[in-house]
């Protein structure tokens, strides 16, 4: 297919051309082209191709150019357009933003203007894909680029190796691009390179993607909170410790000692313990300052009334985890932030122990609401940030990545945010997310950020290491239509019958 | 001390003069809008070679329906640079044609067509500053005239509408002293008559308008013939006075401005003949004008025509008729909307010259071409 021109580089009065800007006008009708905004050009010039976005489009008419004559001919009845060809005089001029040329050393930044009269054209997809860093099959399909009908396939390694995060305000769009990623995830097949996913469903809405009729029915795996229970054997005392924090240095390295002695004696019968064996211990035991031992066993007390820790850990995350599946953890019935954060920080700290020491596949870790589970907040308050941002540092080491998803970025912790290193952005309207958005986004410019509180549900910009500049992307439509949102009649009528 | 008295006077000076011909001018313009109805100057003494048939001093222009109507009209544009004395001119002329249509917008075509790659012509010969000036206007006007030939031959107008004279009004003495230019100008009066032909031939009503406001063609015939208005009473008054050199300060448009109501000509007269010394042998053609108020805030226009056929009192009514249709949209601006179009379309910018003249000077690798245009510009800005 031929390379399609529809303009040509004219001098603006905005001094442009010039390196960070340049104006054409549209060579082709509005019949036979539709020029919008931010769309892609290409211009041809001797050292290479230059690719640019278009930031404005405009319409000029010289006969409508002056309001007075205007005001003056329409004085007479008619209109300007009845009594000249005033059509013909319509022109649509585009200020367009070099985004860099494609050389044969690669893309590089440009450095000069392009040339007025020059002609601009429309880039093709495989030109777009390569510079906009996308691929060409087996991508991670997230949408189209809407106006150039090209599909936005992320590199899986450039997207999830470091982490990444999803950016709006609630009913953007963010479960479903989610639940697009998850798609895109379980269907890759083998010889691709298939990674484990495990998901923190708070609201309990993906249930319905492990439905019977689901396409992946059998790679989906769900377990209710209540289900859940801790290998109790497999904490250490730090572990206690940020469950409770309140237990000082003191306490945990006594606490410690209890469990390795605890650990050892049990390992060799091949057995367990649960929290009763470790108060046992702790009363049995004659070192311990009382005052210490009286806290302990009370904190250990506390823990145990969460029915979470047992003797041995259900489900077992070594088994479950595997190539191409995913598991949810549907924390939806648990109303207790606190317990929702304990559970979350014990599966975290245990994928990552397992991950390290090679015995689950590469996982990807997806975080609803994750401002809930690593906010900026004291420390008892914020029992599973210690482990998120421990992942978010150290996690692209042992191929565990995170992907955050929050409606509030500000509340969220910064360490464990700057370390995502992709953010897909859908709709933000408070101006102090916005605000930390910018600030928290590599290379996200004024314009882009602009446009966010413009975006429609679906709609999502892409900056960061996944991509090598700014993408808009319509998220695609899901292949399942299995999630859960009722709508307020159905939740009316369900609850009524 | 001295200085400030010199400019005082000066000024004082000015403004006596100029509270002075205001007031004469108004005594004139209140004159004639009091006798327009009354001076019937189809009596005036042929000797003034005034030739009309109007009846009146200014009449009425009739309402016309131009639904249906072709109205066409053409315009130039022109861009010169001298470059160490090799002359270059980027010419072009646009033709258009609107075909009005009830409750809608005209439909629209161009000659040649809508923006036409200008000619680029160049001169060698060694002329005077005037001369070249003159060579320019002659070619801007063969262009403009062949343009509207070849839309006469491709189409059939109601009217066709020039910008500027229906006749090349040229210094012919300076013409006469030189050969080149003599022979350009022969070939331009040669296109304006196979324009008249074909006009004629076609039954298309053909003039131009001049949106002049200096010249004093009428006023001049007006000086001559007040003597012998006077047994009117209106005018006994003014023979009192020296009335001479205020009518020779006065221009057409000054008087008529007051004179004339929107929609109103004033008579129409002989202004020349089309021949001259080039082409006495030849059929001549007797050139009529009138001024016609088409904008009430706006300069009346002056409207020239050749008399093509037999009944130019008819003529000058159509015209007026057609032109006054297609020119009555703003009380601010009364040119016709064809020419408007068609001098949008032809007109020539400054930059299209630039790259023509870079783009040679690139060539012969002679920069000071393009500096030419820089030194040519005043090295401070001017006003501020
Ligand atoms: N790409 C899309 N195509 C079609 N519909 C979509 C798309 N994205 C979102 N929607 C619809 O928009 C609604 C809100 O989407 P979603 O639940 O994903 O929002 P959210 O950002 O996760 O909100 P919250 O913060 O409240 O969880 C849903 O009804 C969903 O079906
Ligand atoms: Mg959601």
């Amino acid at each position: 297919m031929a390379r399609k021109s529809i303009g040509t580089i004219i001098v603006g009065e905005d001094n442009s051309p010039n390196p960070s800007e340049f104006n054409f006008v549209l060579t082709k009708s509005e019949e036979e082209f539709q020029l919008e905004k931010g769309m892609y050009v290409i211009v041809p010039c001797d050292d290479g191709e230059i690719i640019a976005t278009v930031s404005d489009v405009y319409k000029t008419n010289r006969y409508f150019s002056s309001p007075s004559a205007v005001r003056a001919y329409e004085t007479s009845g008619k209109t300007l357009a009845s009594i000249f060809p005033a059509d013909r005089w319509e022109h649509i001029i585009a200020k367009a933003k070099p985004l860099g040329i494609i050389t044969d050393l690669g893309i590089q930044r440009l450095l000069f203007p392009v040339s007025p009269g020059e002609t601009v054209f429309i880039p093709e997809s495989k030109v777009l894909q390569k510079f906009l860093g996308l691929e060409k099959t087996n991508g991670i399909n997230l949408g189209k680029i809407e106006q150039h009908d090209v599909e936005v396939q992320l590199n899986l390694t450039r997207f999830l190796q470091k982490h990444a995060a999803i950016l709006a305000i609630s009913g953007a769009g963010k479960s479903y691009t989610v639940s697009v990623m998850l798609e895109e995830l379980l269907s890759r097949p083998k010889k691709q390179g298939r990674i484990a996913m495990v998901l923190f469903d708070v609201h309990g809405e993906y249930k319905g993607l492990g439905d019977e009729e689901s396409p992946f029915y059998k790679h989906i795996e769900i377990f209710p909170a209540a289900a859940i229970q801790f290998g109790t054997h497999a904490l250490r005392a730090r572990q206690f410790a940020i469950f409770e924090p309140q237990i000082t240095s003191v306490q945990t390295r006594e606490l410690s000692k209890i469990l390795n002695k605890l650990f050892e004696e049990k390992t060799k019968k091949n057995e367990t313990y649960t929290i009763s064996d470790i108060v046992k211990e702790l009363e049995a035991d004659e070192h311990i300052n009382q005052r210490s031992k009286e806290a302990l066993i009370g904190w250990l007390y506390t823990l145990e009334e969460t029915r979470l820790f047992g003797a041995s850990e259900y489900p077992v995350l070594e088994k479950i985890l595997e190539p191409g599946k995913l598991v949810i953890f549907d924390l939806s019935e648990f109303t207790s932030l606190k317990l929702k954060q304990m559970i979350v920080s014990y599966i975290l700290y245990r994928i990552f122990d397992y991950r390290k020491k090679g015995k689950i596949p590469p996982t990807a870790i997806i975080m609803e609401e994750s401002h809930q589970f690593c906010p900026e907040a004291r420390l008892e308050l914020a029992i599973s940030r210690p482990i998120i941002e421990t992942i978010a540092r150290e996690g692209r080491k042992f191929f565990t990545s995170l992907v955050l998803i929050s409606q509030r970025p500000v509340k969220m912790s910064t360490t464990a945010l700057s370390q995502c290193n992709t953010h897909i952005i859908m709709k933000v309207l408070n101006p102090y997310d916005l605000d930390f958005i910018g600030r928290s986004s590599e290379g996200i410019d004024r314009a882009t950020l602009n446009t966010i509180t413009g975006l429609g549900v679906g709609e999502a910009v892409i900056v960061g290491n996944a991509v090598n500049h700014p993408i808009f992307v319509k998220v695609r439509k899901r292949k399942t239509t299995t999630m859960d949102t009722q709508t307020l009649e159905e939740s009316a009528i369900n609850f009524d019958t | 001390m001295g200085m400030h008295n010199k400019i005082d006077d000066a000024i004082d000076n000015i403004s006596k003069k100029i509270i002075a011909y205001n007031e004469h001018r108004k005594l004139f313009q209140d004159l004639f809008r009091k006798v327009k109805k009354s001076l019937n100057p189809s009596e005036f003494p042929s000797a003034f070679g005034i030739k009309t048939k109007d009846s009146f001093f200014t009449v009425k222009v009739p309402k016309t329906n131009i639904d249906g109507l072709k109205v066409a009209g053409v315009d130039g544009g022109v861009i010169h640079r001298t470059l160490n004395y090799f002359d270059i001119a980027l010419i072009r002329a646009v033709g258009v044609l609107f075909l009005h249509q009830k409750d809608d917008k005209p439909q629209v075509r161009y000659f040649p067509e809508e923006q036409p790659f200008p000619d680029i012509l160049t001169s060698i010969e060694p002329l005077s500053q005037n001369e070249i000036d003159t060579l320019i206007s002659i070619w801007r006007m063969q262009k403009e005239i062949r343009c509207g030939i070849s839309l006469l031959e491709e189409d059939m107008p109601d009217i066709i509408i020039l910008d500027g004279s229906v006749l090349p009004f040229i210094d012919y003495k300076q013409v006469n002293q030189s050969e080149f230019l003599m022979s350009q100008y022969r070939n331009l009066k040669t296109l304006y008559r196979r324009l008249y032909s074909l006009c004629e031939k076609n039954r298309t009503a053909l003039c131009g308008v001049v949106k002049d406001s200096r010249s004093a063609i009428l006023t001049n015939k007006l000086a001559a013939l007040l003597p012998h208005l006077g047994k009117m009473p209106e005018f006994e008054q003014l023979l009192k006075i020296d009335y001479r050199p205020i009518v020779k300060q006065l221009r057409d448009t000054d008087l008529l401005y007051q004179v004339l109501d929107v929609d109103e000509r004033t008579f129409e007269f002989f202004l020349s003949n089309f021949n001259d010394d080039t082409d006495q042998e030849l059929k001549d053609f007797d050139i009529h004008c009138f001024y016609l108020k088409t904008a009430e805030f706006d300069a009346p226009l002056r409207v020239e025509f050749p008399l093509l056929f037999s009944n130019q009192h008819d003529l000058a009514q159509k015209i007026s008729a057609l032109v006054i249709a297609v020119s009555r949209y703003n009380p601010e601006y009364g040119l016709p909307s064809v020419i408007i179009e068609a001098d949008a379309r032809a007109r020539l910018q400054e930059t299209d010259a630039d790259i023509l003249v870079d783009e040679i000077s690139a060539k012969i690798g002679y920069s000071s071409f393009s500096l030419q245009r820089r030194r040519s510009r005043l090295p401070f800005k001017a006003g501020d």
